[in-house]
């Protein structure tokens, strides 16, 4: 099984909870927002990469994009028809993340060239680590 | 090799670019009328329909061509059918939207939401006459493409 953690609102998002779950970021809010921002494709609008693997081995993707979440799911359902893989993709989102507005709008003011984006991006990350730390605990 | 053609209801221009591809319709034939209405798939599809993929049939190459409708989220098919995650999966993936007119969308629109074919027909109909050209070349270089791969 392969496991993708998705955001359809296009916030990277996805990508910090495939960090945690594959070891790139650490099990307590002890990091840097460096670390933060170096995440692989952490920068772009909608990515789909391979973050690593987890503990107990499985491929751990993370997928964002502005989509409608119903369609995601049938998207990665028609990869694996017309791939034919026998591995099945567990879809886990990460949409409703408590403070994923507060998330959302300093991620704009990043996107956007603001010098203090990216620093209140951060912070908002870390306000709702726990939250990212719970969702990524629960097994697939 | 897998050819996806998509747009936004897997019903009109994507159904006319894998009929041309699968020759289904013959590429040569100009502005073919009512024989588009005959086409698997075509003008039926709905939103329910929208994310599913549909076998359409295989070219005199042996690709598999397959079509899907995908709303507003092309962005989104086109990660997920990407071949970045594994390098040794190929699909081409080809967005036939970008040959549908003006007509064609209206008429689709009320042909297929607002469930009045009687009226969405016959701007379907000429919305694919219209658009019918473009979709021949776009299938023609796909082709050209895949072959030289």
């Amino acid at each position: 099984m392969r496991l993708v953690y998705y955001n359809s609102q296009g916030l990277p998002l996805a990508a910090v909870a495939a960090a945690i779950r594959t070891g790139r970021l650490p099990s307590d809010a002890s990091f840097e927002a460096a670390e933060l921002l170096s995440l692989p494709l952490i920068n772009f609008r909608r990515a789909f990469v391979f973050y690593g693997t987890d503990s107990t081995g499985m491929k751990v993707y993370a997928f964002w994009c502005n989509a409608d979440p119903r369609l995601v799911h049938l998207f990665f359902q028609a990869r694996g028809e017309l791939y034919r893989q026998a591995e099945e993709w567990s879809l886990r989102p990460v949409d409703e993340i408590p403070g994923s507005t507060r998330m959302a709008l300093a991620w704009r003011l990043a996107r956007s060239g603001r010098p203090y984006g990216r620093s209140l991006f951060y912070r908002a990350v870390l306000k709702s680590y726990p939250h990212f730390l719970e969702l990524t605990s629960k097994d697939p | 090799m897998d050819i996806v053609y998509h747009c936004f209801g897997g019903t009109h221009s994507s159904v006319l670019a894998a009929a041309l591809h699968t020759g289904l319709l013959y590429d040569r034939q100009p502005r073919p009328g009512n024989s588009f209405f005959a086409l698997p798939f075509f003008d039926t599809q709905d939103s329910k329909s929208q994310g599913k993929l549909y076998f359409y049939g295989i070219d005199e190459c042996g690709n598999r061509v397959y079509i899907i409708g995908r709303g507003r989220d092309a962005d989104a098919l086109e990660l997920v059918f990407g071949n970045q995650i594994d390098n040794d999966l190929q699909a081409v993936v080809v967005n036939a939207l970008s040959c549908v007119p003006f007509l064609l969308k209206i008429g689709g629109f009320i042909s297929r939401r607002l469930k009045l074919p009687r009226v969405g027909r016959p701007l379907v109909l000429a919305g694919m006459r219209q658009g019918y050209a473009c979709v021949r070349d776009l299938v023609y270089r796909v082709k050209t493409e895949v072959r030289e791969e």
